[in-house]
């Protein structure tokens, strides 16, 4: 059966000047699903959202919402919260509920009161008085009160506290249980891994890695090893095609692996470490990886320094 | 959608109004102090209410058209994901701006009334046969200063203000320079030239001896045609801006 698809980005690309922000960047988001878009600053996460939505002309590439074309009308479906809440500093929150409820048909005014009282906002303060994380709760109160079926968040949860941060990870969660389609970026991986069931990783403007969540950390493995002294460089192991990278911290020597990590579980044990263990790799080793195979070697040896 | 452009218009009148009664207040506070007035020896001619209409219906224009920059700083995301495309949202702005121009307009002609019965004059406003072109000239002039400060401002972000308000200075500057021929050669037809986009050649508050309007485009057809034609183009103008910009 072919699942069918919410959002469907082919072949995106845009320049700034000489800079490319994006090359041939696609994605495909099935409907009700979490897409995680997951990448360092600059790497073009904002610029692909921006595109996606019409707010900046792509130079080629395009994007259909469940097959069509964006139109201004899909909109009173679609919402987008940018990464810098774009809300008038001069005007109240009850102003920009006000702003929306004449907006958009489907707003709900009890989702929206629901929404004030989780993130404990006041209606009546000027929008410019609020913390950043204030404000980024305002813009997602002013999203979801529109009940939408698409949500591209850029950065949702941005600025906010640790309970706010669950409070907006747990909403995301529940809108897809209700059959909405989400794509949102952060730089919390780990909120990532809990709510998205697809990612993608852009890397200076380069989609480098995409699939389901689950399927990625299924397929991707760290063999980590101890020694009684320095880790030794193994021979060959750095060109063996499914070592992504090698980290060599100390005693420490840590080989993330694609697929099958049995013989180089066994390559590393013919050299007598003290301990060694195959793991599952989490989505932030995942994204590591990604990012470093985008760099090169420079990455990865930036990352065993820090390890 | 428009709801920001309605709230702005609305505070934007608010103060419009405020201002205006505390011109009117000291007016009559200075009316009481120094007595009765002194008559003067013509006819006041009624285009000059209609002229303060104008001239504060153009500053609320002029205000009120850089609308579209202030959405450019740093609200576009917001304005733009509204379902609605971005000429329907432009136009319902400027309706919205364009409700408050006519606003503005009124209050102008009630401070210009009240300023003349303040002073004790009203009884010698007359009109005369020049009264139309200019009533008409006066209603098209906040227009065209919308559409001239929209076109300029339209994909700046910041600083719009500025720009609008060197609008006037140079609009005033280049009709002296053009009406009184300071300039000639080259100079003097650039001058001519530009004075053609200046609202202020289609409309100025002169007048003769015999209390006639001496403005510097004679034919009401001209005047208004070239009013109307700054307020089209320069509307025209902003909105190409404005679809083409990125948020």
């Amino acid at each position: 059966m072919t699942t069918q698809l919410a959002i469907s980005v082919r072949g995106m690309t845009k320049r700034f000047g000489d800079t490319l922000a994006l090359d041939n960047f696609s994605i495909e988001v099935p409907i009700g699903s979490i897409f995680g878009l997951l990448g360092t600053n600059g790497a073009g996460k904002t610029t692909a959202f921006k595109c996606m939505l019409g707010l900046a002309r792509a130079d080629s590439g395009t994007t259909e919402f469940e097959g069509a074309p964006l139109t201004p009308a899909l909109f009173e479906r679609l919402t987008y919260v940018p990464e810098r809440p774009e809300l008038y500093g001069d005007l109240r929150l009850s102003d920009h509920l006000e702003l929306t409820r004449r907006s958009y048909k489907r707003y709900d005014a009890s989702r929206a009161a629901h929404l004030i009282s989780l993130f404990s906002l006041d209606p009546k303060k000027r929008v410019g008085k609020l913390s950043k994380g204030q404000q980024s709760a305002v813009a997602l109160t002013l999203a979801l009160a529109t009940r939408p079926e698409f949500l591209v968040l850029d950065e949702p949860a941005s600025g906010l506290d640790p309970v706010n941060q669950r409070n907006v990870l747990d909403l995301l969660i529940g809108e897809a249980a209700g059959g909405a389609t989400i794509v949102f970026s952060s730089h919390q991986i780990g909120q990532v891994e809990r709510a998205a069931d697809r990612v993608a990783i852009i890397h200076r403007g380069i989609k480098v890695l995409d699939g389901e969540v689950d399927r990625l950390k299924a397929d991707e493995k760290v063999v980590e090893a101890t020694f009684d002294d320095d880790a030794p460089s193994v021979n060959g192991l750095a060109s063996d095609a499914s070592v992504r990278r090698i980290v060599r911290a100390g005693r420490l020597l840590r080989a993330f692996v694609r697929g099958d990590s049995t013989s180089v579980a066994n390559r590393i044990s013919a050299l007598r470490p003290k301990s060694l263990r195959v793991l599952d790799q989490n989505l932030e080793d995942i994204f590591l990886n990604a990012v470093a195979a985008g760099d090169g070697e420079s990455v990865a040896r930036a990352t065993a320094l820090e390890g | 959608m428009y709801y920001v452009e309605f709230l702005r218009a609305r505070k934007i009148i608010y103060w419009t109004a405020a201002w205006l009664a505390l011109g009117l207040a000291i007016v009559l506070w200075a009316r009481l102090e120094s007595g009765p007035s002194h008559h003067p020896h013509t006819f006041i001619p009624i285009e000059v209410i209609s002229a303060v209409g104008a001239l504060v219906a153009s500053i609320v224009a002029t205000i009120l058209a850089c609308g579209l920059a202030h959405e450019n700083s740093g609200h576009l995301a917001l304005a733009w994901t509204k379902p609605a495309s971005r000429a329907q949202l432009a136009g319902l702005m400027s309706l919205v701006d364009l409700g408050a121009i006519y606003v503005a307009f009124a209050l102008g002609l009630a401070f210009g009334f009240s300023l003349l019965t303040i002073i004790g004059i009203i009884g010698y406003v007359q009109a005369d046969s020049s009264t139309i072109d200019f009533v008409l000239r006066a209603l098209l002039v906040p227009l065209a200063w919308y559409g001239l400060t929209r076109a300029a401002t339209a994909s700046m972000r910041g600083r719009a203000g500025a720009v609008a308000a060197s609008l006037w200075i140079a609009g005033g500057l280049v009709v002296g320079l053009d009406q009184n021929h300071v300039l000639g050669g080259v100079f003097g037809f650039i001058i001519a030239a530009l004075d053609k986009i200046n609202p202020m050649y289609y409309f100025q508050l002169s007048f003769d001896d015999q209390g006639h309007n001496t403005t510097m485009v004679r034919s009401m057809v001209a005047g208004l045609a070239g009013l109307g034609a700054l307020a089209v183009v320069g509307y025209a103008a902003a909105l190409a801006q404005w679809r083409r910009l990125e948020a």
